[in-house]
């Protein structure tokens, strides 16, 4: 895909809490549906090449993950690329109206909600990942994935997006780390909110890189700078989660939009 | 040895950016003589976290036998000038610490199911905090099935429990909290990627459900903390040495 062409998508952001206990039951219910060949009948075995995700349109996902630190667990979560929002909405309605997909939520059910609560946010390729983004091969990115999510002060997120593209990214990439995408949330909690995944080899490298960070002075003379610009505080909090990428939901590099 | 009587005080900082040494050198150092003029208990534990929701985050717990007694000890600590010349002195002209979350706690029944044995030994190694919420009706069963199914599989896959509690005074109660040790980031991972696929586990929130109409527990924040070298919290959350 041309650098240019990621401004003309949309990000879909699902994260589920699910159930006490259940966290691997949704894990797999999502397997069944988004990546296993779709039944002919109710509950029946996949006779079908597609899932049933493909057969609505519903594009796989571009990471799944479930939460390995941060509040809302257990946490299961993904994102999927759209090209529109009409595009979007004329594939989850209909699977969701599909009584092979029913059977599918009423067995894994087993009686009992399987997932408590539901975020979904829509999110714009922030600016920050075409600064920050490294080309390379769309191969799988294992290992320790980070997701922050900065809510800003209103009116003054554009300083956050300089200091991350300009300092805080750039030596996370220093430090090891892959830069997965960077989002500006366009309808969600919170907002302004810009939301960043990362990949870390492993989590001593995370843990030192954090650590370093914490103290890099380019970073913090800039932050004091714009606070005094801004007459304020810029981020007014942060939610920082730890993920572990699902077998069926490694992301590529770049979530596979590398030029 | 804890007392089950006691009560506790976890005391979690969201830290300024750049300035958890200067908050590790003051609790670890400087404040010492201080909480001890004002009969503030040495803590049980010191931590430092960057996989928290909060981070970075800087943790203590502290161990009461009267709520009364903390807040006449604190609110001379607060008001000794010492304290403030020193405070001021250290904070540089920017405070340490963006935001302050309390708790005070009580020893729950998943505690007393869960000792560690043997004299008390410092725990190393990466801890973890569990601030998970629970069932309104039924608190006191989601203690017990932690306590009888979950941590005893944890501590088979290498937990050491320091701690359980119930939450006495806070935010989102019924809240348990559980400080657990392991030795390490794999090992930890291993355990928690087997109880998500264990089939007796699953069959216990099964019945759970059945027997109380609703699960027993809720969403769960968890902080991977790092003890501080001054104070590696023990087994049971015994005195530090």
């Amino acid at each position: 895909m041309p650098k240019g062409a990621i401004a003309t998508v949309i990000f879909e952001y699902r994260f589920y809490q699910a159930s006490a206990g259940r966290l691997d039951e949704e894990v797999e219910r999502m397997r069944e549906v988004a990546i296993l060949g779709a039944p002919d009948v109710p509950n029946g075995p996949p006779v079908f090449k597609e899932s049933l995700f493909d057969r609505y349109g519903i594009p796989r996902p571009l990471g799944a993950w479930t939460a390995i630190s941060g509040p809302r667990q257990p946490l299961f979560g993904y994102i999927v690329r759209w090209n529109s929002l009409a595009e979007r909405d004329a594939a989850f309605p209909p699977f969701w109206a599909d009584p092979l997909w029913h059977a599918v939520r009423s067995r894994t059910d087993a009686g009992s909600p399987l997932v408590d609560r539901i975020d979904t946010w829509l999110m714009n390729p922030s600016p920050v990942w075409a600064a920050v983004r490294k080309d390379g091969p769309d191969t799988p990115v294992g290992g320790v994935h980070e997701m922050r999510i900065h809510h800003t002060r209103a009116g003054y997120a554009h300083y956050l997006s300089a200091a991350l593209a300009e300092i805080e990214l750039p030596q996370c990439q220093a430090f090891g780390a892959v830069v997965l995408g960077v989002f500006d949330v366009v309808i969600g909690p919170k907002m302004p909110a810009i939301i960043s995944f990362i990949a870390w080899p492993d989590y001593e490298t995370q843990q030192r890189a954090r650590a370093r960070l914490d103290v890099e002075p380019r970073l913090l003379q800039r932050m004091a700078d714009d606070e005094a610009d801004a007459g304020g505080p810029i981020v007014l909090s942060v939610e920082h989660t730890l993920l572990q990428p699902v077998d069926y939901g490694v992301p590529a590099a770049n979530f596979g939009m590398s030029a | 040895m804890s007392g089950f009587n006691d009560y506790y005080e976890l005391r979690l900082y969201r830290c300024a950016p750049g300035r958890l040494d200067d908050l590790h050198h003051r609790m670890g150092c400087e404040i010492t003589p201080l909480f001890e003029r004002h009969g503030i208990p040495r803590p049980l534990g010191y931590w430092d976290s960057f996989a928290s929701s909060e981070a970075p985050l800087y943790a203590y717990l502290l161990q009461w036998p009267d709520l009364d007694q903390r807040m006449t000890a604190f609110t001379a600590f607060y008001s000794d000038p010492q304290w403030r010349a020193q405070r001021d002195a250290s904070n540089a002209g920017a405070t340490m610490v963006d935001q302050i979350e309390l708790m005070i706690l009580r020893p729950s029944s998943a505690w007393a199911l869960n000792r560690t044995d043997g004299e008390p030994r410092p725990v190393p190694g990466l801890h973890e905090l569990r601030m998970q919420t629970v069932s309104t009706r039924n608190a006191e069963a989601a203690h017990q099935a932690w306590g009888k199914v979950d941590l005893p599989f944890l501590r088979a896959r290498g937990a050491t429990v320091l701690g359980v509690f119930m939450c006495w005074f806070g935010a989102d109660m019924p809240q348990m909290v559980s400080i657990l040790g392991w030795p390490d980031f794999d090992t930890r991972a291993r355990a928690y990627n087997e109880h998500d696929r264990d089939g007796s586990i699953a069959d216990a929130r099964r019945a759970e459900r059945t027997e109380f109409g609703a699960p027993l527990f809720d969403r769960c924040n968890v902080h991977l903390m790092r003890p501080a070298p001054y104070g590696v919290a023990r087994t049971n959350f015994a005195p530090l040495e």
